[in-house]
């Protein structure tokens, strides 16, 4: 009787959009990061499954706990930031509209889990007990309070139009009424800039500059721990990328289960090149200038259309 | 070292650090993100390279100066054969001068964008970063025609060259220089319009026109402080009073004053090898040499990375009886402390990248007496004192 429900909540957890895939795909995407990279420095970029051969290769090595770190806080904090983004890929918008765990404000569950990674980050490099690890977790925290604020504002704004606040209610509202990437063009400029800077990516890598601070929090991580932090990296990305896409770009919806996750992995696909090519032609910025462009304009922007909304300006 | 007290955290930066391929050891004490104290600590790469200079003869001393530094090997030849030809008083044909000064600058451009690449990575842009060093690639093919090596080029000899450059060649050399120029004015124009670059090099590692007098620094790094000098021009060697070029100073004394004068010296270099070639002189390649006899003198050279000394003084063998040379980063070196004071941790790498360190070049001797800690540095006193065989 309840075995065909086990059986799909199973495959949705191990293989689609759970484990399997989100473990394929997300080395994709890191894959055509690197190959883009590549084709602009005048490389050739490395093959396919460097990612996987990364993981694999750190997955077998040994691990060592440095005998000054707080061991708990650790080994805790890869495996938390790891399952953070794993919840957060099931409740993502993979089958078009429906999500594998969708229920009623589901999207705000989405945005606390993807802050959850950076706060294992914090706590990892913070009882790692390393000097950089330390600095690194400074700057990640300094970094999270100034992406923070337009990346909730943008996404409320987003909410306040569909007047939904589940995934499936804001991408229900954009297929009927057209993308909020449109109608609201200056709340998604600002949740780029801030996905940005929530990805780490450059201007905006300041948490783990490796000229500075070595790798900063993931300094003393080595071997399956520190393989656990590059897969939630991965996922880092899959998830921001998708929440981009689910909630600017829920438009178009055929209502054919099989081609709107296919639409769905195009636009993640999208986004992930648009953060890759803007991580490509910048340098990085010191800390204290980050929060120029993530405050003043970024948070501005945001503000801008929310006001909008709630003066009932977007139509 | 000073102690600090207070709540400051101390950031070691190097021997091994991903920023630093040099191995120097920066312990940076910062309070937040703010250097209050810095300590520099080379010492790490000893060779012994003036003692073995003193057991070998002239001519193979070219080939062990070479390897003082990969980068500016040329450099170092050409200011040890100066120093030998001012000491031994002879004179080189001007075909040989000229072919010097082409492989010179060759070196000081290959040097250059070599170091631009890496100060770019210091700053997390690793696009300009493989730009600058596909550019780069073209002076290396010309190095590698002229002299058949990459790094070590071995064609200054003690009174001349060893290899010519024949008309076909010339032409190989203009064809790869248009390529260098295009490449050099791209990676300037990108340095003065990205305003990201401009953020983080402006006001940083700031060196004052007086404090740069009062370190004493040289080289490029002087010249972005302010200071006109450049050995090529105050005391032309090698036969650079020919030569019509400008010295490149800048008065911003930061380091993105550091980028332009290197970037700005570079189409300098490519001026100076197209002069050369065009106006190159027949002639012999290599002087006579005579017999050494007792004498001493002194060669100086601009390296890329700013006055490099050499001394010498012969006695009636095969063997110089002394050498000594002082590397442009043993001048530079500890003015990066005032550079570093007030700034950001995050400006420590770029800060210590813009004096181009060379630190192969630079470490010295220290004996270290374990039982009272006290350090102290070989002397020549010592040396004589000490000598077995000269």
């Amino acid at each position: 009787m309840y075995i065909i429900p086990l059986l799909i909540a199973l495959a949705e957890i191990l293989v689609y959009p759970g484990l399997i895939f989100s473990v394929v795909f997300g080395g994709i995407i890191v894959w055509m990061y690197r190959e883009v990279r590549a084709r602009l420095e005048g490389r050739r970029g490395p093959p396919w499954y460097q990612t996987y051969a990364d993981v694999f290769k750190l997955l077998i090595k040994e691990t060592i706990i440095p005998w000054r770190a707080w061991k708990i806080g650790f080994v805790a904090a890869p495996m938390i930031s790891l399952a953070a983004l794993f919840s957060a890929i099931l409740l993502l918008p993979f089958f078009g509209k429906e999500s594998a765990l969708g229920f009623l404000g589901d999207a705000i569950v989405l945005l606390y889990l993807l802050t959850v990674p950076t706060f294992a980050i914090i706590f990892g490099g913070m009882s790692s007990g390393s000097p950089y690890g330390i600095v690194g977790s400074g700057r990640e925290a300094s970094l999270l309070v100034w992406y923070e604020l337009p990346l909730w504002l943008s996404a409320a704004t987003v909410f306040a139009l569909a007047n939904s606040i589940s995934v499936s209610g804001v991408v229900e509202e954009q297929a009927l009424h057209g993308p909020f990437a449109i109608r609201l063009p200056l709340a998604f400029i600002a949740f780029l800039i801030a996905a940005q800077a929530k990805l780490a990516k450059r201007p905006f890598d300041i948490p783990h500059a490796e000229t500075e601070i070595v790798a900063g929090p993931y300094t003393e991580y080595s071997g399956s721990l520190r393989a656990l932090f590059e897969l939630s990296e991965v996922f880092k990305w899959l998830a921001v990328s998708a929440l981009a896409a689910t909630l600017f770009l829920g438009w178009p919806l055929i209502g054919n289960i099989v081609a709107d996750a296919l639409i769905f992995i195009g636009k993640i696909v999208l986004f992930a090149l648009i953060f890759a090519f803007i991580d490509v032609i910048n340098p990085r910025l010191r800390i204290e200038q980050a929060g120029w462009p993530l405050w003043k304009i970024a948070a501005a922007l945001a503000l801008i259309d929310a006001i909008r909304v709630c003066a009932g300006l977007v139509f | 070292m000073e102690k600090v007290e207070g709540k400051v955290c101390s950031i070691p930066i190097g021997p091994y650090h991903p920023a630093l391929e040099e191995i120097a050891f920066y312990k940076v004490y910062v309070d937040g993100e703010r250097i209050v104290d810095a300590l520099i600590k080379p010492g790490f790469n000893h060779r012994g390279i003036e003692k073995l200079a003193m057991q070998r003869s002239y001519r193979r001393n070219v080939q062990l100066f070479e390897r003082v530094c990969g980068i500016c090997s040329d450099a170092h030849t050409t200011a040890y054969c100066v120093a030998v030809e001012n000491c031994l008083r002879i004179d080189v044909p001007k075909r040989a001068q000229y072919i010097r000064v082409i492989e010179h600058e060759a070196n000081r451009i290959h040097s250059h964008l070599l170091w631009f690449g890496v100060a770019m990575h210091a700053i997390g842009f690793d696009t300009l970063f493989m730009h600058s060093w596909a550019t780069r690639e073209a002076i290396m093919d010309v190095v590698e025609t002229l002299t058949g090596n990459r790094v070590n080029y071995s064609v200054n000899t003690i009174g001349g060259v060893r290899r010519d450059i024949t008309p076909e060649l010339a032409k190989y050399i203009e064809e790869k220089l248009k390529i260098v120029e295009k490449g050099t004015l791209y990676l300037i124009k990108a340095v003065k319009e990205d305003k990201t670059i401009k953020a983080r090099t402006s006001e940083v590692g700031v060196l004052t026109k007086e404090e740069a007098r009062k370190y004493c620094v040289v080289g490029p790094t002087a010249r972005a402080s302010g200071i006109e000098e450049d050995i090529r021009k105050d005391d032309p060697y090698i036969n650079f009073e020919d030569f019509d070029f400008e010295v490149c100073v800048e008065d911003t004394c930061d380091v993105y004053g550091r980028i332009m004068v290197r970037l700005r010296e570079t189409l300098e270099s490519i001026k100076i090898i197209r002069q050369a070639l065009k106006n190159m002189p027949e002639g012999k390649l290599i002087a006579d040499l005579p017999y050494p006899f007792p004498s001493e003198d002194i060669g100086r050279a601009e390296a890329p990375r700013g006055e490099l000394i050499y001394y010498v003084k012969s006695n009636y063998t095969n063997i110089p009886e002394r050498i000594k040379l002082r590397t442009p980063t043993f001048v530079n070196l500890p003015a990066t402390k005032p550079m570093l004071l007030g700034n950001k941790l995050a400006d420590a790498p770029q800060i210590i990248i813009s004096i181009d360190p060379c630190l192969t070049c630079n470490d010295r001797l220290v004996v270290v007496d374990l039982r009272s800690g006290r350090e102290r540095i070989v002397l020549l006193q010592d040396f004589i004192r000490r000598r077995v065989r000269l």
